[in-house]
């Protein structure tokens, strides 16, 4: 072999070796996360069965043997016969809006459209027992519509709610007989002057100026104007606002923002006035949710909860002369059991709140309201309303069933449980 | 002749020594065994090569932005890979944005009193804001959104890398069926969770949330519940914990983001840390529920 002929098979060694080398290296800068990805099975390796815990059997249990107590008459039109026929209408309403005749089945494909939207995975047709559910639905509403054929009807028959208006004057008419009757007629009569003190306290919270109305709304454009100026020169300046030009227009918002703040005057005075007036009045709810009666509960618990809203709106509101909140049934548990998370405490509150009910005799049946709204949503057909989202699963079940078997984690029945108990200890009789 | 052999014989073997041996002289700082992810190792040539080819493409509507861009992000602060890199970088910044509400020289709509123990926390989470948006101009002050996702896109366009190419995926994503959907968003999920870094890894409750597809990391299943508001939640806290591992725990500091706005609505807050403050707020059974997501994000 020639020298020549070495060199060339030596070089021809070199540059295979440098390729193979270069490729290896290309192969290894790439390898780690590629390779994780694809050996890396998609389906979950975790299966966790709920098993029946103390907390969800203890549950089940006292909601069996609750204080069922429930002295309806269903052949006549009493007045818990009629509260019941009142809720019934304030879930048809939707439907009641779209037709004012007796409401076709064909509806049902309104519910197809929405489905999708509404629903919690996204389903793009209704299981059976969905579709079964919404009908009986439907036919109950118009069973309503029938039943109340002959009931007065209220002057404004255009009104939203003219059903249950009408069934309302026909409840105000009707005699309270049974002591759950007459504690609910009591319990609706106080929260209907609840609401008309809390329409007065919010009108009077919102004050009044002392120039006319529209110098008030040529003031705040101009101090909206000002606020996109602000903005803009925030962004010209890259964020940067430390400008003099910034700072001084800044002071002439916050002159502006002062000046019709001295315009504008709240009588604290009467609001005071009128604040402690309606908290005597919510005060007197708090009996009425010391009762064996699931329907004087959930209407005196269901105004508490709005009270509490309506308060920290007011307590928010700057200058407000409420600072105190009331002592809540929501507000007592939390600090009873120790729940500091809001949020969290929103999860397994109102749904310690529904099981109670169905302890003291509320209808959790796989017909109730709350099942309904769970199964396909009364709102299904409220064009403008914000959906809930619906959950096929809780089609065919009971109240109880759901929570306990979908609704809720196995941790989550352990603090629903502790809030339970402690409404069972407290609360019923 | 037989030494001539010798020699050339030797020089091959220098030439094939040098050659393994010089990206690891190149790159003195890097551990050949590191487990962080390093997906392409960009050194500023490249960079450079990318910025000059740049001025072909006709999609780009600001080349001056883009340059200032490429600026901000081949400092490297947490991967050589740019994407990554920009992607921890938003993430760091829109915290920020969102924290500038409480100062209220710049918060022209609400009027906040914070007491001293709550300004003190504020105005260093404030403080760090402001060195971070000094250090990166140009994310910093890019407001307008449409032309940030077309730079982030373009950016990932020039490099190649897993996390890269994941990215640009999400373009096809609403052509995806259901089935590739899930698939897709499990595998940035992966992809997340093994970046081991504190800002990639709180973009995955956005992963978790879909208004399309059911609960694409089935967390139904460990947690034995479909509320969604229950899952979204507890994915949220789980993926926050998780972070806490990572980057010396700039996520989960008592001037985190997370920290100062609980801070701002409750003064206990102020001076904790993430763990710390779970461990305040959170009942036992939800921190159960949420180290159980936390294990299972783990082993994703």
């Amino acid at each position: 072999m020639s020298l020549k002929k070495l060199l060339l098979i030596i070089v021809a060694l070199i540059i295979f070796v440098l390729l193979f080398l270069n490729w290896q290296n290309k192969n290894h800068n790439v390898s780690p996360k590629t390779s994780i990805l694809k050996n890396k099975s998609f389906t979950s390796p975790i299966t966790i069965k709920k098993s029946a815990t103390i907390e969800s059997n203890n549950i089940i249990n006292k909601i069996k043997n609750g204080s069922k107590e429930s002295t309806e008459s269903l052949n006549d039109l009493t007045y818990l016969k009629l509260y019941k026929m009142n809720a019934l209408a304030g879930d048809c309403q939707p439907l009641f809006e779209i037709s004012e005749e007796i409401i076709s089945i064909e509806i049902l494909n309104e519910f197809v459209d929405y489905l999708p939207l509404i629903s919690k995975n996204r389903q793009q047709i209704p299981t059976k027992i969905q579709s079964k559910k919404l009908e009986k639905f439907i036919n109950d509403c118009n069973d309503l519509k029938v039943q109340t054929k002959k009931f007065k009807k209220t002057i404004n028959q255009f009104n939203r709610s003219y059903l249950q208006d009408s069934i309302k004057l026909r409840m105000q008419k009707t005699i309270a007989l049974t002591q759950e009757e007459k504690n609910l007629k009591q319990v609706i009569k106080l929260i209907e002057e609840i609401k008309a003190k809390g329409f007065n306290l919010n009108e009077l919270t919102l004050g009044e100026y002392s120039i006319d109305f529209t110098k008030v709304q040529q003031l705040n454009f101009s101090i909206n104007e000002l606020k996109t100026k602000l903005r803009q020169l925030y962004r010209e300046n890259n964020n940067n606002i430390y400008t003099d030009n910034y700072k001084s227009l800044l002071e002439t918002l916050r002159d502006e923002q002062d000046y019709l703040e001295s315009l504008h005057s709240v009588n604290n005075k009467q609001i005071s006035a009128l604040f402690w007036k309606h908290n005597e009045q919510i005060l007197q709810l708090i009996p009425y949710l010391n009762t064996k009666y699931a329907t004087v509960f959930y209407e005196a618990h269901k105004q508490m909860m709005e009270v509490d809203i309506f308060y920290e709106y007011l307590i928010s509101k700057e200058s407000s002369p409420i600072n105190d909140k009331l002592p809540l049934i929501k507000n007592i548990i939390a600090k009873q059991l120790d729940i500091k998370d809001k949020r969290y405490y929103d999860t397994v509150y109102q749904n310690a709140i529904d099981l109670y009910t169905c302890y003291l005799g509320a209808d959790c049946s796989t017909d109730s309201s709350l099942i309904r709204n769970f199964c396909f949503g009364i709102n299904a057909f409220n064009l403008g309303e914000s959906k809930n989202i619906i959950y096929h699963e809780a089609c065919g079940l009971t109240v109880e069933e759901f929570y306990l078997k979908h609704f809720l984690s196995s941790n989550q029945i352990e603090d629903t449980n502790r809030i339970f108990e402690y409404l069972i200890n407290n609360y019923a009789k | 002749m037989q030494n001539k052999f010798k020699i050339i014989l030797l020089t091959i073997i220098l030439i094939v020594f040098v050659y393994t041996t010089s990206s690891h002289f190149l790159n003195p700082n890097k551990e050949p065994n590191e487990k962080k992810v390093k997906t392409i190792q960009l050194n500023h040539n490249k960079v450079k090569a990318i910025q000059n080819t740049r001025a072909s493409v006709n999609e780009i509507s600001n080349e001056e932005l883009e340059n200032k861009f490429y600026d901000d992000i081949t400092t490297s602060r947490y991967s050589d890979d740019l994407i990554i890199e920009t992607s921890a970088l938003l993430k760091e910044l829109s915290s920020c944005n969102s924290l500038e509400y409480y100062d209220e020289s710049i918060n022209i709509d609400y009027d906040y009193s914070f007491s001293d123990h709550q300004n003190k926390y504020i105005s260093k989470a404030l403080d760090k804001c402001t060195k971070l948006k000094k250090d990166f101009p140009t994310i910093a002050n890019t407001t307008n959104n449409n032309l940030l996702n077309h730079t982030t896109s373009y950016i990932a366009k020039s490099v190649n890398s897993p996390y890269a190419n994941l990215f640009l995926k999400i373009s096809e994503y609403e052509s995806m069926d259901n089935k590739n959907k899930v698939s897709y968003k499990r595998e940035l999920a992966h992809f997340l969770i093994d970046s081991q870094n504190a800002l990639l890894i709180l973009y995955l409750p956005r992963l978790i949330y879909s208004y399309d597809v059911n609960d694409p990391l089935e967390l139904s299943t460990v947690l034995g519940t479909i509320n969604e508001d229950y899952l979204l939640m507890t994915a949220f806290k789980a993926s926050l914990l998780l972070s806490c591992n990572y980057n010396q725990g700039m996520t989960c500091s008592s001037t985190s983001t997370y920290m100062i706005n609980n801070c701002v609505k409750n003064e206990e807050a102020c001076g904790q840390d993430v763990k710390s403050w779970f461990d305040f707020i959170n009942t036992p059974a939800h921190n159960r529920d949420i180290h159980q997501v936390v294990n299972y994000l783990k082993q994703f």
